[in-house]
């Protein structure tokens, strides 16, 4: 275990919102660290969330007013930042899973054997 | 409502950047422990699991500005950078900035200029309302058509009944004005009933011209202009009601019209407009009139057209009967008029075109020359441009940047542009001969504003889109090692290339100047038949004097008795028609000739010693005397044209011819022949000619006065003036002038193509030279190592500096080939400009690339002689 992962596998891409929402609907209001931990955890460590997507990714769901920021302690009483879902974000939350289940349901369907 | 959300949150982020930028920091950090702890937790210590951390996180630089450009001001941002630094640059380059800004400021200056007479004189549409359903009659007769028509022949278009309902027409002419202590000619419209009305332009006080006025009942009312009434009344608002005497008649004032109307002809706005019928024209000249209409709703103009054809047709068995002899050739058409009259464009079209293609060219050079310019100065700063790059800057931003720094030059050229093209727009506009008015003024508006904005930004970007790429392309390169030494051949780098742009260009200005100047210099050699030099002019009307019916010849008699007198003149003559100002023409039948036509021949009333006046040569024959007057049988002068064609190989005295009908053709007898001379134009050949007795035709005055001095014209004129103010004091003497000045003015469009031309030809010379100096004296500076060592090997100054000048002249070489061509084919478009040589003139061509290689040749020469300075072991040791 004193290995880094040197692959990390894409997270498929037009999904990070739906996660990044999932996982504060789940969560509660959440730092950006926090936020990546729980989706690589959830995953089972299949998804890992790039800093580097993660953080421009949460920049433009504040613009867009799906989530809020403010300034919190964390566990070890290091000042954080901690994003909360607001009712627009839970609004595109289920927006955005209903239309990747249309989009799963019709790739399943054309993978299918026979 | 989301959206406008959204853009609230922009917006704030633009006022809260700073913060931003902390709060992102500190949330990176607090990320970046959190990483280093979980890393310690999984085993790794102390410093390697922050640095593993770290490692993971990735590029913060990145981070961050990802994070940034998510606001989306990510653009706005680099571009209000990009222009901060450029200002800095050139702040600290202020010698380059200047001569940048300058060299931009001209060449769109020019444009700008061109644009703006273009556009008032050709583009804009007239200020009435809804100027686009105007038109315009006009008629085609065979080969030859126009917009003037005969006045009052045409007249019964204008019956109420007409085809085009609101037709209406009006003539131009000089008028005196008197009112109060004003005397002077003002410029007067003559309009129809229905002018202002189907025009749609209301009085700015008072009213203005209505159908009830345009009556020979009616009292005589008059509108004034904005502009006339602005400078010769003060904007006084008494006007309304007051009388002014034109030509004599008293017409009462009854308003103004707006100060943006300029009637329908931008070249000759009125000063005043009065009706058509409400005086009568003075006999004896020819009158034109110019019809306008508007559309109807749903009428096209093809249906205007067959509609005022018919009518047409209607008329000639009707009311125009007794002129179908030469009106049954005459075709009516209908064309759009919503720029105003026809002539105007016709007049200026061609002027215009030579204009906008030189300072075409001149902008083309401005361009070469701004993109040399930054090609030397991106060669200054490789260095910094490739440590950028090395810092990870991309290709794009650097260009970008560099593009910015271009446009911003272009800008800053076009506002100093829009100050050079308002002195340039004053330039053209006396060389052009153009009435300065309301209608053609340098104005700041939107079209104008637009066009140099635009200009601007394209220049910027045209002359800096290479050097961006070329300097983003080098840098890297550069910023790692010095540049290497250019040895052998140079090749033909963008530098270069825009000086052989340059030098075609130039070649192509300068073969137009030295064509031009030419035909000037043919024109002002050219025999003209008579003698100009020492001939004072003046205009004579008697309208309010006691000369009036039979006792006009008495006022002839005493002029020639008193001005000859006058102290200083040599001689002294009458004549009705000025050379040079006016023409007339006659339709003659000659006694004896098997093809009579009734063809024209210009014509021309004179009193005795009028040829010797002018000094134009009796070949045979005599001058009229004093004797053929009145009663006296009816005689004429002709010229040798006149001879050579009605009377081939004969004597022409004696024979007999008329100017009413075939019928007429014994009318007068022929007693003298003078030799031919230009009476118009110095470009046309001399045409057939009669002259006849003043004093047998003295019933169409104005007359002027041709005197021949010696000594000051204009002391001469003042005491010749005296005179005639004795004889009556309410004779009106005007257009006091020189037959030089008369003729020197017909030569106006001309001087001004030479005077632009050779300006635009030496600034493109110069421009060549400011490049050529700076390109070659860069090589020579690249190159001095290669000099040291040929001269340490034993080669001569001489071989050294034919090295350098060798570049130069293939650079002219390049640039006459392309440029001689060019010029071919762009001479094409002058040719009706031209006098006396062909546009494809070889020793015109031959002159301009001598010149330009003369010239290249010196500028090149001062960075050359540096060359064959270098000490060679100075040189060697450079490097």
């Amino acid at each position: 275990m004193g290995q880094e992962a040197t692959t990390r596998t894409e997270i498929p891409p037009g999904t990070l919102y739906m996660l990044i929402l999932k996982s504060l609907a789940r969560l509660g209001p959440m730092h950006g660290y926090g936020i990546a931990q729980h989706i690589q955890q959830f995953s089972e460590d299949v998804l890992q969330v790039e800093e580097g997507s993660l953080y421009p990714a949460l920049q433009r769901m504040l613009i867009k007013g799906w989530v809020t920021a403010e300034w919190g302690q964390s566990e070890n009483n290091r000042r954080a930042r901690y994003y909360r879902l607001t009712p627009a974000g839970k609004k595109q939350l289920t927006v955005e899973i209903s239309e990747f289940e249309k989009v799963m349901r019709a790739i399943t369907r054309v993978i299918q054997p026979a | 409502m989301d959206r406008i959300g959204e853009l609230w949150r922009r917006l704030l982020f633009l006022f809260r950047r700073q913060q931003f930028d902390r709060d992102l920091e500190e949330e990176m950090r607090f990320h970046l422990d959190m990483k280093a702890r979980q890393n310690r937790e999984a085993g790794i210590d102390g410093r390697e699991a922050w640095c593993a951390a770290r490692r993971q996180l990735g590029n913060p630089m990145l981070l961050k500005e990802a994070s940034r450009e998510a606001w989306g001001w990510s653009r706005l941002e680099a571009l209000i950078q990009d222009v901060r630094y450029a200002a800095r640059s050139f702040r600290r380059a202020p010698g380059f900035t200047a001569v940048a800004v300058l060299t931009l400021a001209l060449g769109i200056g020019v444009n700008t200029a061109v644009f703006s007479l273009l556009h008032d004189t050709v583009l804009e549409s007239l200020p009435v309302s809804r100027p686009q359903e105007l038109v315009q009659l006009a008629w085609v007769q065979g080969a030859s058509g126009g917009s003037n028509f005969n006045w009052p022949d045409y007249r019964p278009l204008l019956e109420p009944e007409s085809a085009l309902p609101g037709l209406f027409c009006y003539l131009s002419r000089e008028t005196n004005l008197r009112s109060g202590s004003i005397s002077e000619r003002a410029h007067a419209h003559l309009v129809s009933g229905s002018y202002y009305s189907t025009l749609g332009v209301g009085a700015f006080i008072g009213r203005t011209l209505v159908a009830a006025d345009d009556r020979p009942s009616a009292t005589p009312v008059a509108v004034l202009s904005y502009t006339y009434w602005q400078n010769r009344f003060a904007r006084d608002p008494s006007i309304i009601g007051r009388t002014v005497y034109l030509d004599g008649s008293p017409f009462t004032v009854v308003g103004v019209t707006p100060q943006e109307f300029y009637g329908v002809n931008r070249l000759s706005p009125p000063d005043i407009t009065y009706s058509l019928h409400a005086a009568p024209l003075p006999e004896g000249n020819s009158y034109y009139v110019y019809y306008f209409a508007r559309l109807q709703p749903h009428t096209s103009v093809e249906q205007a057209r067959a509609q005022i054809t018919a009518r047409f047709s209607g008329l000639l068995e009707g009311e125009l009967k007794p002129h179908r002899n030469w009106m049954g050739e005459v075709k009516l058409d209908v064309r759009p008029a919503a720029t105003g009259e026809d002539n105007v464009r016709l007049l200026l079209r061609t002027p215009l075109r030579v204009v906008g293609l030189c300072v075409g060219v001149v902008l083309l050079i401005c361009c070469t020359n701004m993109a040399s310019l930054l090609l030397a100065r991106a060669a200054a700063r490789n260095r910094e441009i490739g440590i950028r790059l090395a810092l990870g800057a991309g290709r794009k931003r650097i260009v970008r940047q560099l593009l910015t720094e271009s446009v911003m030059l272009g800008i800053a050229g076009g506002c100093a542009g829009l100050l050079a093209g308002y002195w340039v727009h004053h330039l053209l506009i006396t060389q052009l001969a153009i009435h300065q008015s309301t209608a053609i003024q340098f104005r700041l508006q939107l079209p104008l504003l637009a066009f140099t904005a635009g200009l601007a930004v394209l220049t910027g970007v045209v002359f800096g889109i290479v050097p961006a790429l070329r300097a983003a392309q080098f840098g890297l390169r550069a910023a790692t090692r010095r540049e290497p030494p250019e040895a052998g051949r140079p090749r033909l780098g963008p530098a270069r290339t825009f000086l052989a742009v340059q030098m075609a260009a130039s070649v192509v200005l300068l073969i137009g100047a030295i064509l031009f100047l030419r035909t000037l210099r043919n024109l002002e050699t050219v025999d003209a038949g008579f003698s100009p030099r020492q001939l004072l002019l003046m205009t004579v009307d008697l309208k309010e004097s006691r000369f009036q019916g039979d006792r006009v010849t008495g006022l002839l008699d005493e002029l020639m008795d008193r001005v000859p007198a006058v102290p200083g003149v040599r001689s002294a003559a009458l004549a009705r028609i000025v050379l040079f100002g006016q023409s007339a023409q006659k339709s003659v039948w000659v006694q004896g000739y098997a093809h009579n036509d009734g063809s024209a021949v210009a014509f021309n009333l004179v009193g005795p010693g009028f040829f010797e006046s002018v000094g134009i040569h009796l070949v045979m024959g005599r001058e009229f005397s004093a004797r053929d007057r009145g009663s006296a049988p009816l005689v004429a002068i002709v010229n040798q044209a006149f001879a050579r064609k009605y009377f081939p190989g004969q004597n022409p005295l004696g024979r007999r011819f008329g100017d009413q009908g075939p019928n007429s053709a014994g009318k007068y007898e022929i007693i003298g022949v003078v030799k031919d001379a230009r009476y118009t134009s110095l470009r046309l050949p001399p045409r057939p000619a009669i002259f006849q007795s003043l004093w047998q035709f003295p019933q169409y005055p104005p007359f002027v006065l041709h005197v021949n001095v010696t000594g000051e014209p204009g002391v001469i004129a003042a005491r010749v003036l005296r005179e005639i103010q004795a004889i009556d004091s309410h004779l009106a003497v005007y257009g006091i002038r020189t037959m030089t000045g008369q003729v020197n003015a017909t030569l106006r469009q001309e001087r001004m193509f030479a005077i632009l031309s050779s300006l635009f030809g030496v600034l493109a010379i110069g421009l060549c030279c400011v490049g050529l100096y700076g390109v070659t004296a860069y090589s020579v500076r690249r190159r001095t190592s290669e000099f040291g060592i040929r001269m340490a090997l034993g080669a001569s100054r001489a071989n050294v500096l034919w090295l350098v000048l060798r570049e130069t002249l293939v650079l002219v070489g390049l640039g006459a080939a392309a440029g001689v061509p060019a010029a071919f084919w762009c001479t094409r478009f002058i040719k009706s400009l031209l006098f006396g040589l062909s546009p494809g003139d070889p020793s015109t061509f031959a002159v301009a690339v001598i010149l330009l290689g003369g010239v290249a040749a010196i500028a090149a020469a001062l960075p050359a002689r540096r060359a064959t300075r270098i000490d060679p072991i100075e040189a060697l040791r450079y490097e």
